[in-house]
């Protein structure tokens, strides 16, 4: 695969010093220019480490491991600032709730233009320029004077806009969006979710989109990786993953859902609970919750099988 | 059949802003509001923020002042309740709440939280009681053992069992939901909608649920509401409202919800614009400017809850697959 922008390769990432704990266990896939990766997956399974780690943003004390290769060049172990040069400039993230990323005493229109004055060394007029015709682009009505807004005059569908508008204001390769539509209300979320596939359409920029909702992800992603427990479980081309699963974990996350098409009496579920990442044990960390399990699920950890459609389950092949 | 819990046209307004010199406006933040929950039945009330759900189930508890209409439970104004009366009311009416962390008093071991309403309204002696608790962990699908633990050695899908558990202590006739599964990892949602379901048929409870999931609500509900800016916009049985709906904003809303395995998306099918302030609702029908429907009458005259189909109403001056007669 030569189109391939960034490479994440087996990444690993601990946290904690004295008893650090393994938060991401060798997690590899691949971001391509003018696509989508939706990641998914329920609390605490690894989705925004995965982000973090992308952006070089791992909370210290930290250790990461493995690679992760930017149009072919080692990100790891960079030095801070040539890392800091890349954030926002090639690699962009915007988060679930716009409110705290975004500068409270300080106009929508001067934060932006203040990150092109860093990173592009524009002159303030002309950044100013700029940030009014991003907040125009991202479908924030009369930007010119919107400009001038603070934060929380605006709504929260209109914070996420300029959040957006900040994240491509250096057009970066790859946008991050980190449950981006998560804290918003269901027509608005539509709105937001058109605009990023408008701003991929006309940039080509890469996208890591990552949600706990499948519905969210199946329509914004060409291809999908399942996360469960800080481990890839499913990765395959979206159509597939969703028609046809075959890691119980993603079987599981589809079938629980209920579906305004098929109403069920009652639904299935997935027993249990997402397992402490420290009670992982030396199996498939989906063990103990699975239909399927057999004694050598607990002994070691599977290896992801397949193709272009990969599961993590020595039992993928076995009828639900 | 009379419905267990009923309000006739409940107004709800807010004074906002307003200082010493400076005069107080007012928020109408539900407007004439009339829904009636029939015994054993669930009746859902879905919108977006600021569409007044929550405030809607806080007027109908008592937990904030009406400004117009009333609350009538057993076909008796709570306005014109006596005390024993009220008492009655509040233990046949119980509320689950969104977020399972704070609902539950965290110094209290589980079965104590479960008991309390029992001692509120001087139910059974302390023995009975501490049976009933283990009967209701059982209802509610946790381990009798789980009484002597407190609510942070949980998970907050057991803890939304255990606050379901303490509603029903009691024996409610009503349950007020509020976004009970919104604080829920996915897979344990199904887990709690599987329990309120089961609950309903053994026991055969009325939930009123207030919810912004439709896909949930489809699961749980009988008949749903819609409600925009403080206002019922459509009421119908659930099928109709899912399959047929007739309100513009209902159909919009329907159409946000993401579906799974229906490919990637189109975009330019969301709906434009925001809800607007409840401050300075739009004229006429609080939706016209966002809709596609919209002609002059929509600015200017609020269309009335009216029938189109048996049991299906809507507000609208334009309903969809209505011929104008």
């Amino acid at each position: 695969m030569t189109s391939a922008l960034l490479v994440a390769d087996r990444l690993t990432v601990s946290l904690g010093q004295s008893d650090p704990v393994r938060i991401l266990d060798g997690i590899s896939f691949q971001l391509e220019r003018g696509k989508t990766l939706g990641v998914v997956g329920e609390s605490g399974c690894g989705k925004s480490m995965t982000a973090l780690a992308l952006m070089g943003l791992v909370p210290e004390p930290q250790r990461t491991g493995g690679s992760l290769m930017l149009d072919g060049a080692e990100l790891l172990g960079l030095p801070e600032e040539r890392r800091r040069m890349l954030r926002g400039k090639r690699l962009a993230m915007i988060f679930q709730e716009p409110m705290t990323a975004l500068n409270p005493v300080m106009s929508v229109g001067a934060q932006i233009a203040e990150m092109l004055e860093v990173h592009e060394h524009a002159s303030p007029s002309a950044a100013r320029k700029r940030a009014v015709e991003l907040l125009d682009q991202v479908g924030i009505a009369a930007a010119a004077e919107r400009a001038h807004a603070f934060p929380h005059q605006l709504s929260g569908g209109m914070r996420q806009r300029v959040m957006i508008a900040m994240a491509i204001a250096c057009r970066p390769e790859i946008l991050i969006a980190d449950e981006p539509t998560t804290a918003l209300d269901v027509s608005v979320q539509a709105q937001i979710l058109d605009l990023l596939l408008e701003l991929q359409r006309d940039t080509g920029m890469a996208m890591l989109f990552i949600s706990h909702n499948l519905g969210v992800i199946s329509e914004m992603s060409d291809e999908i990786m399942v996360m469960y427990a800080g481990r890839v479980a499913e990765h395959g081309p979206a159509a597939d993953v969703l028609a046809h699963p075959t890691h119980p974990y993603t079987r599981g996350l589809i079938e629980t859902i209920p579906d305004i098409a098929h109403r069920q009496a009652t639904l299935p579920v997935i027993e249990g609970n997402v397992p402490n990442l420290r009670q992982r044990g030396p199996g498939c960390a989906f063990a103990p919750r699975c239909k399927l399990v057999i004694d050598a699920c607990r002994s070691a950890v599977p290896p992801l099988t397949g193709g272009r459609h990969q599961a993590a389950c020595i039992r993928a092949a076995v009828p639900a | 059949m009379s419905p267990v819990l009923q309000t006739d046209g409940l107004t709800v307004r807010f004074a906002v802003g307003g200082g010493l010199f400076k005069p107080a406006r007012s928020v109408q933040a539900v407007s004439d509001v009339s829904l009636a929950l029939q015994a054993g039945e669930t009746l859902a009330l879905v919108g977006e923020s600021g569409s007044g759900k929550t405030t809607f189930a806080r007027a109908m508890l008592g937990l904030t002042p009406i400004s117009d209409g009333s609350v009538r439970f057993d076909g008796q104004d709570v306005a014109t309740m006596t005390k024993p009366q009220r008492q009655a009311m509040r233990r046949a009416v119980q509320v689950v709440f969104q977020d399972p962390f704070g609902s539950l008093d965290p110094r209290l071991p589980v079965g104590a939280i479960i008991a309390e309403p029992l001692q509120v309204h001087s139910i059974g002696t302390s023995r009975s009681r501490a049976e009933r608790v283990v009967e209701l962990l059982d209802l509610v699908g946790l381990p009798a053992d789980a009484r002597n633990r407190y609510p942070h050695q949980f998970s907050g899908g057991q803890r939304q069992r255990i606050a379901i558990a303490r509603a029903l202590a009691p024996a409610p006739r009503v349950i007020i939901a509020d976004e009970p599964l919104s604080a829920l990892d996915v897979s344990i949602q199904s887990q709690i909608l599987n329990l309120l379901a089961e609950l309903r048929s053994r026991i055969g409870i009325s939930y009123f649920l207030i919810s912004h999931d439709l896909a949930a609500v489809h699961h749980l509900a009988d008949r749903v509401a819609a409600l925009y800016l403080g206002r019922v916009v459509e009421l119908a049985p659930r099928d109709a409202l899912y399959e047929r709906p007739a309100h513009p904003y209902t159909r919009a809303l329907l159409d946000s919800v993401p579906r799974i395995g229906a490919g990637k998306r189109v975009p330019g099918t969301a709906l434009r614009g925001d809800i607007p302030s409840p401050l300075a609702p739009p004229t006429g029908c609080h939706f016209h400017p966002r809709c596609g429907r919209a002609t002059a009458i929509c600015a200017e005259i609020a269309p009335a809850l009216s029938p189109i189909a048996t049991g299906h109403f809507a507000a609208c001056h334009h309903p969809i697959g209505v011929n104008p007669a």
